[in-house]
């Protein structure tokens, strides 16, 4: 079951990162855990529901979530702009819908992704039923992990991840 | 030439009005979901909408289902992350006249304006 998702969410982060901000995306080799094994300062969340239910996970240092906001705004955005954290929710929302397409898991919708900004926090997930799917990912502007919890609909409990925030 | 962008991303609208100047489109209104999008459209009778599909208050294609009962000659190019071929032919049967999947390199964009721009 991982490799399926798996397949479909490499592709999809390498290419949303390479058309819409112009780098090329390295990933490791991905790790299943029950919580991210880095802190993020900036994290943007997307449930997947229908037949496929799960939430993907953007976490980011703030420096390289500035430096990717820029580039994929094409103007200099710091996190205090309006427009930080709507480019963050869009890039895991493409993330998303790329991925979405590719599992072809039937009829499978995407919410609107949310965005939390707050230093080093922790991306948890609370149903010991599903496990995520840790990537990281390598850039030039710096690192950066993705997150997957995922399954089929027929599984018999939903998703849930939580974020803790740590100080 | 006027064109609506319909999109509640800001970062997203940004990127298809630059595409859009480029082309030398400069008369260009925005909305941030679809519900703004029918009042846009009826205030302005754009020549051109480029539409997203998964928006808050009103989405894509119930904007479009919506525009289409008292408006088919408007071109719309639906742009969105909904790739699956079901999603495609569901906005065709609604009136789109043409869609470009995200993410996508803004020649692309430019191209499939171009393309339907000339045919109409």
């Amino acid at each position: 079951m991982a490799a399926r998702f798996i397949k479909a969410f490499v592709p999809s982060i390498q290419e949303v990162f390479s058309t819409m901000v112009q780098m090329e995306i390295t990933i490791g080799s991905p790790t299943i855990c029950d919580h991210s094994t880095e802190t993020a300062d900036v994290t943007g969340v997307i449930s997947m529901y229908g037949d496929i239910e799960g939430t993907v996970i953007l976490s980011l240092p703030l420096n390289t979530a500035e430096l990717i906001a820029s580039r994929f705004a094409g103007d200099e955005i710091t996190v205090d702009s309006d427009d930080f954290t709507d480019a963050i929710g869009e890039l895991v929302n493409m993330i998303a819908g790329s991925a979405k397409a590719k599992i072809n898991g039937g009829d499978v919708s995407i919410s609107c992704p949310s965005v939390v900004v707050g230093s080093n926090h922790s991306i948890y997930n609370q149903k010991k039923t599903t496990r995520l799917i840790e990537f990281e990912c390598k850039s030039q502007l710096g690192s950066f992990k993705l997150h997957v919890s995922i399954k089929p609909i027929d599984a018999p409990t939903p998703v849930v991840t939580k974020a803790e925030v740590t100080h | 030439m006027k064109v609506l962008i319909v999109d509640d991303s800001r970062t997203m609208r940004n990127i298809q009005k630059g595409v859009l100047k480029k082309l030398g489109y400069t008369d260009i209104i925005e909305a941030v979901d679809g519900v703004d999008a029918l009042s846009k459209a009826q205030a302005n009778t754009p020549d051109l909408i480029l539409l997203d599909w998964n928006m808050p208050n009103m989405d894509g294609l119930t904007f479009l289902k919506t525009f289409r009962k008292n408006n088919g000659s408007t071109v719309v190019i639906m742009v969105t992350t909904e790739a699956e071929k079901t999603r495609v032919v569901e906005a065709i049967k609604a009136g789109v006249n043409n869609y470009l999947i995200k993410p996508f390199a803004p020649e692309s964009l430019a191209e499939i304006i171009n393309k339907m721009l000339q045919t109409t």
